[in-house]
């Protein structure tokens, strides 16, 4: 019922937008001129710049999985955070059908160690370091690639990217004029509604897409969700030197939260919303002459109101008592960056940032003020090449915050091209994870209304004294690329040696609670393959991890068991395409994740293995390009996403898209 | 003015002022100081036509510099020599009858197309299957670019646009079936309106483009074969030189730039992972095979 509602809502604004494209397009059209020497002398705008090129796998100071276009469509995944089980060494698990945690590691629901960029814009939220991955407004459709680093890579994208980056690059409107319509019905109670306009008015490309997600969630568990999201970038031609880039998204989203049957946990709703604005002014010189400038604020909201039932708690007889839980979370950034090339060997990428970030949540916090915290950063990355076959990247970060004061992050990697087609990389990096805002000054505790009068339940409390977690990372890479042949290769061997892990540590006394504390070292180790391989119509993506966890000192047993635990030793995923013809398309996707349990609130899980399958069909419908597809996701047996009540079994889902 | 020594007279009309045009008229001026300096050239603008009627009636030979230029002398009885003029333009501005190419002459500023391929194929040897979108302004080129094509075995794919919205679909589906996309001037398919999304579309397939302008290989294209209007001037210079020899100052016929540069846009193609000649290498090689042309 609630589907046809919401198609029938999204059918009018296709019509606004129908209309729209017509009266643009008979407006838009331009007399061409007669060809002249213009043609051959003038001047064109500068496109494929330094901060739009894919860096070859084999020259990069990292390693970098690419996630394009072809693989997100082929994977069949509807959600943004389920892409990343094709990465290597990195963990999705769905903590419920509305919260999805993507890990490169120490897998943890909260205080995540993978930096998130959406164009540059950091979305991780300070509170409890999550990403709002349901509420993101952001269209898996609008994706131009994803860039993933494994390991951090602070001196680049700054602190948090620990463990990982994840660099989100959506598409220039230029490259998709017109309407696109897409829908998708499926399990479990899935509706979704998207559409997409971008067209042309003068020297501006635009671009706005509204889309609509509804499902309930795990049978088990209150986690429906339904989201509202519009979203929109404009890049404006100043000349052919200078462009003015400006984006906006916004998501209103309903999630369903807690545990059926808990008493101070129970179902209930959550009020989301989720918006960004950005503007990037830049100017381009020469294929390696960048500069930019720019400024993004972002906006999340998080509103709860529970009210407990009557129970009986150890002595205490609980009256109803309401639990309001609103978190705001408000982020300022500016930044300047530069890319030179000061001679023919030596690149210089630099540029400084500052950055504000506001939170409110008297919950969390314990008082009703605005905590205000602010970062400064500088970084510099230099690539030199001395001979022909040697790439030396070399960078490093200064940062200063309100919770740590200074740190510097430095890397250094060496890539030797040993034989053309191969090369090997080492590397040395270092990065650091400011601890977020719970972990430094949370005071969280729930007041009940008791028969003997109010109570105060302690839950989680900060510790200013805390160290930032610190990660040394060695590694030792080899690449083997065909281009021509369209295959590449890379093996990485990794050490991971991080320094004070932040952990809550239980305290009994009088009531059980936790308090954070630096409470381990760990070292992993491992392995991680990749192997990518287009040949004509068909498509392959492989990807192995196997990893070593070391727990060199904890504070407690639990604390190491937990870490220990955190990482699965071996993870695999495959994705395999084939285009029959131009019309028939059809992919297979299997994923396999060794046992584990994931830090918060995780259960021990039992190795699971998920085999998603798709075929699609091109066809004309009134002259446009259309597509039906349909996917069955996990086609056999049943297994557990992050706990034990969220059975994943068989999901078949079916979408069908019209561009015009 | 009012020289006494009656040396032969070179009147060059800019269609404007700009870099470029000047350009060609310095490296024509600078040819004659260094070959023989009893040539004496003038440079005006085309607007200035109508008040230099002394300067135009003392000259030998008139070189047009640009389109409008041409137009501008069409009508002039005396030998004139077009330069920085596509091809195309120079066939239609030429009168049919009146004039044959001893005195109505070019240099145009199109690479002859055996050069172009022949550049794809010093540069990426294994890519034998170029797209091309033809425009209004290039259709009727299908010919002899299947024919050029045939010679150096490369395998032709053609998609035919006619308006702007057409271009992007078409290109998609032209670049599902190509190794390399060639660029052929036109201005429906390639302006500054369209740059963006042509040249991001064709990243995004993998497939290079190799344009026709220097100032489409800093924008992203793969790599070009041009002639800079230096370059043009010189081989003009040349040509008036041959045809001041002649009694009745008889012109050589239209002809293809001699001269040529490749740029190659090293970013991209890194990215894309070609491995690439230096740009020094490749023209050597090209011009090894210009004899052929």
């Amino acid at each position: 019922m609630k589907a046809s509602i919401n198609l029938a809502r999204w059918r009018v604004r296709i019509g606004i937008f129908g209309f729209l494209y017509v009266t643009g397009a008979s407006a838009a059209e331009p007399v061409t001129p007669p060809l002249s020497e213009q043609d051959f002398l003038g001047e064109v705008p500068m496109v494929l710049t330094v901060s739009r090129l894919v860096q070859p796998v084999s020259e990069a100071p990292a390693a970098v999985t690419v996630i394009d276009r072809d693989m997100i469509r082929t994977s069949g995944f509807r959600d943004l955070a389920d892409v990343f089980r094709l990465v290597p060494g990195f963990y999705v698990g769905l903590f419920t059908g509305n919260e999805q945690l993507v890990s490169g590691g120490l897998n943890n629901r909260f205080f995540g160690r993978v930096q998130v960029l959406l164009d540059g814009k950091s979305v991780y939220t300070p509170m409890f370091g999550l990403v709002p991955w349901s509420a993101l407004p952001l269209a898996l459709e609008d994706i131009e690639r994803i860039e993933v680093s494994r390991g951090p890579n602070a001196a680049t994208y700054g602190a948090n990217s620990f463990l990982g980056v994840i660099n989100i690059i959506t598409r220039h409107p230029a490259q998709d004029q017109g309407t696109l319509i897409a829908t998708r019905v499926g399990d479990p109670g899935l509706a979704d509604g998207l559409v997409r306009h971008a067209g042309k008015y003068g020297d501006l490309d635009y671009r706005v897409t509204l889309s609509h997600k509804q499902d309930n969630g795990f049978e088990l568990r209150n986690d429906s969700q339904r989201t509202n999201s519009i979203s929109g970038r404009g890049d404006l031609r100043i000349d052919n030197n200078k462009s003015l880039e400006f984006q906006f998204g916004y998501t209103g989203a309903l999630f369903g939260e807690g545990y059926f049957g808990s008493n101070d946990d129970g179902p209930r709703d959550q009020h989301a919303q989720s918006s960004y604005q950005q503007m990037v002014w830049r100017q381009v010189s020469g294929a390696d002459d960048e500069m930019s400038v720019q400024f993004y604020h972002t906006y999340n909201l998080n509103h709860e109101v529970f009210t407990t039932p009557a129970f009986t708690e150890g002595p205490f007889q609980i009256l109803p008592t309401v639990i309001r839980t609103d978190l705001d979370a408000e982020r300022f950034d500016l930044e300047f960056q530069r890319n030179q090339r000061l001679t023919p060997a030596l690149r210089l990428a630099w540029g400084l940032s500052s950055r504000l970030d506001r939170i409110h949540a008297p919950l969390y916090l314990g008082n009703d003020s605005t905590q205000d915290t602010q970062l400064q950063r500088l970084f510099l990355n230099a690539e030199w090449r001395p001979v022909a076959d040697l790439i030396v990247n070399a960078g490093a970060a200064w940062e200063h915050n309100d919770i740590n004061g200074t740190a510097l992050s430095p890397r250094l990697a060496l890539s030797y091209h040993l034989a053309p087609r191969h090369t090997l990389r080492a590397g040395v990096s270092r990065a650091l994870r400011t601890q977020t805002v719970l972990e430094d000054i949370g005071s969280y505790s729930v007041t009940a209304n008791t028969t003997v009068g109010p109570l105060v339940v302690p839950r989680f409390f900060g510790n200013a004294s805390l160290l930032p977690e610190s990660i040394v990372t060695r590694e030792l890479a080899y690449i083997f690329d065909v281009p021509e042949q369209g295959f590449s290769a890379d093996v990485r061997l990794f050490e991971d040696r991080v320094h004070n892990v932040i952990a809550p540590v239980k305290v009994i006394a009088p009531f059980e609670y936790f308090v954070f504390r630096n409470a381990a070292n760990v070292t992993t180790r491992g392995v991680q393959t990749q192997v990518r391989w287009r040949a004509g119509s068909t498509q392959l993506h492989f990807a192995h991890a196997y990893t070593k966890t070391i727990i060199d000192s904890a504070y407690n047993a639990a604390v190491a068991e937990d870490l220990q635990h955190s990482n699965p030793s071996n993870t695999i995923s495959l994705l395999l395409s084939h285009r029959f013809g131009n019309a028939l398309e059809a992919s297979m996707g299997y994923y396999n994740v060794r046992a584990m349990e994931v830090i918060g609130d995780g259960k021990p899980l039992k190795t699971y293995r998920r085999v998603d399958a798709r075929l699609a069909y091109d066809f004309q419908l009134n002259g446009s390009r259309a597509e039906a597809a349909l996917v069955m996701q996990n086609l056999f047996k049943p297994y557990y996403e992050y706990r034990t009540e969220n059975e994943f079994d068989s999901r078949a889902l079916a979408t069908l898209s019209m561009e015009f | 003015m009012g020289l006494a020594y009656a040396g032969p007279q070179v009147l060059v009309v800019l269609s404007e002022d700009g870099v470029a045009y000047h350009e060609a008229a310095e490296a024509m001026r600078g040819y004659f100081q260094g070959h023989d300096a009893t040539v004496s050239l003038r440079a005006i603008r085309a607007v200035d036509l109508d008040n230099s009627a002394a300067a135009q009636a003392q000259a030998d030979i008139l070189v047009a510099v640009g389109v409008r230029a041409m137009q501008d002398l069409a009508m002039d009885a005396r030998p004139t020599l077009n330069i920085l003029v596509p091809q195309q333009n120079f066939e239609l501005v030429r009168p049919p009858s009146k004039r044959d190419s001893r005195l109505f002459s070019a240099i145009y500023l199109d690479q002859p197309i055996a050069r172009r391929l022949r550049l794809i194929q010093q540069l990426l040897p294994g890519r034998q299957h170029i797209g091309v979108l033809l425009g209004p302004t290039t259709l009727d080129r299908s010919k002899p670019l299947q024919k050029s094509a045939r010679e150096q075995q490369l395998a032709l794919e053609v998609a035919q646009v006619s308006s702007q919205e057409e271009i992007i679909p078409s290109l998609n589906q032209l670049l599902a079936n190509s190794q390399v996309l060639l660029a052929l001037p036109d201005p429906l398919i390639y302006n500054q309106n369209t740059a963006q999304s042509i040249l991001l579309t064709s990243y995004r397939a993998q497939t290079p483009l190799i344009a026709y302008s220097k100032a489409y290989v800093q924008a992203g294209a793969l790599a070009a074969v041009f002639s800079t209007p230096a370059q043009i001037g010189r081989q003009a210079a040349e040509m008036v030189m041959r045809a001041l020899q002649t009694k009745n100052f008889v012109l050589p016929a239209p002809q293809y730039p001699k001269y040529f540069s490749v740029d190659v846009n090293y970013q991209v193609a890194r990215s894309l992972g070609f491995v690439l000649k230096d740009e020094a290498t490749l023209l050597n090689q090209m011009q090894a095979g210009a004899e052929r042309e």
